[in-house]
């Protein structure tokens, strides 16, 4: 494979904007806690999408504006879970988080998936 | 017109008395004779203490006061930054003594630490710039502190769709709340010493 492909691959990628393909007002932790839970995003959105940026050798570009804010469980249930579930390493290496309007809070989901917290 | 001219005679009269008697005192002040023996080099520490006698204190002033200006500007950042936190809590108080806690409040409080993060990564961006090599580590700890904070309210039952608003909610929420004010105090005590 030549140079060029290498880089035409890598630029590609797979978006998911939280506040329009889920909800904009992200809640719980548990799929039994409600249909905007960490849990429900983690399986219906986040982990299909990972998957294919990782057989594609691509970016997930997570865009996080417009949502009310994202609470501590919702962020452990979905993005800390996928650390749990396929390594903190990969995880970093095909995430990209975009949030132009608060970039501060790309700190709190990099360091869930840094350091993921299990629901005791 | 004779008003006029009047007015004119008189300016240039005082005006010609004046100019005499700056040219007298001129004459007679003592004046400096350059002494030709004199060495150039003693001559340049003359001129060079004289320059750091008039001006080194200025400077030394400006730099102190500029210094404390900056460092009280921070302090009130960090004052308006507690509010916000303060906010947080005053909100979760009302809804305990409502007794009840919806998907609005929900809302309310997550956006209320959303807020939260913009105002702390403003903060943190001012001090470093000014105070890059003191702040370092204090920076990273408050930022651990309000993770910490957000974490206690929003990771456990208060997302949850039957939350109920409880004492023991309400209590570990201001426990919560007032480790992470401390630490803010703290932190605008460690500002004043940068």
């Amino acid at each position: 494979m030549g140079v060029t492909s290498i880089i035409k691959v890598m630029n590609k990628e797979i978006k998911i904007k939280i506040s329009e393909d889920f909800t904009d007002t992200p809640g719980a932790r548990d799929r039994i806690d409600g249909d905007f839970s960490g849990e429900v995003f983690l399986e219906n959105l986040l982990l299909p999408k990972f998957e294919k940026a990782v057989s594609e050798n691509c970016l997930l570009v997570i865009d996080l504006e417009g949502a009310w804010g994202y609470p501590s469980s919702f962020i452990s249930a979905s993005f800390g879970k996928l650390s749990v579930l396929k390594g903190k390493k990969i995880v970093l290496k095909h995430i990209k988080f975009v949030s132009e309007d608060n970039p501060a809070r790309i700190d709190k989901f990099t360091n869930e998936i840094i350091n993921p917290e299990t629901k005791s | 017109m004779i008003k006029y001219n009047y007015k004119i005679i008189l300016s240039a009269f005082f005006l010609f008395i004046g100019g005499i008697l700056i040219g007298s005192f001129i004459k007679n002040i003592p004046y400096f004779q350059w002494d030709t023996n004199i060495q150039v080099d003693e001559v340049a520490n003359a001129l060079l203490a004289l320059i750091l006698a008039i001006f080194l204190p200025f400077w030394i002033n400006k730099w102190l006061e500029n210094n404390k200006s900056i460092k009280q500007f921070l302090i009130n950042e960090v004052a308006v930054f507690l509010q916000e936190v303060e906010n947080i809590k005053n909100t979760i108080d009302k809804k305990y003594k409502a007794g009840s806690f919806n998907q609005e409040d929900k809302n309310e409080i997550n956006l209320l630490f959303d807020h939260l993060d913009r105002r702390l990564d403003s903060l943190t961006t001012q001090i470093s710039t000014n105070f890059p090599e003191q702040s370092t580590a204090d920076i990273s700890a408050i930022k651990e502190s309000n993770t910490v904070y957000w974490k206690a309210i929003t990771a456990g039952e208060l997302m949850e769709p039957d939350f109920v608003i409880n004492k023991t909610f309400w209590k570990h929420s201001l426990d919560s709340y007032f480790s992470f004010e401390s630490q803010i105090k703290m932190f605008a005590h460690k500002i004043n010493k940068y």
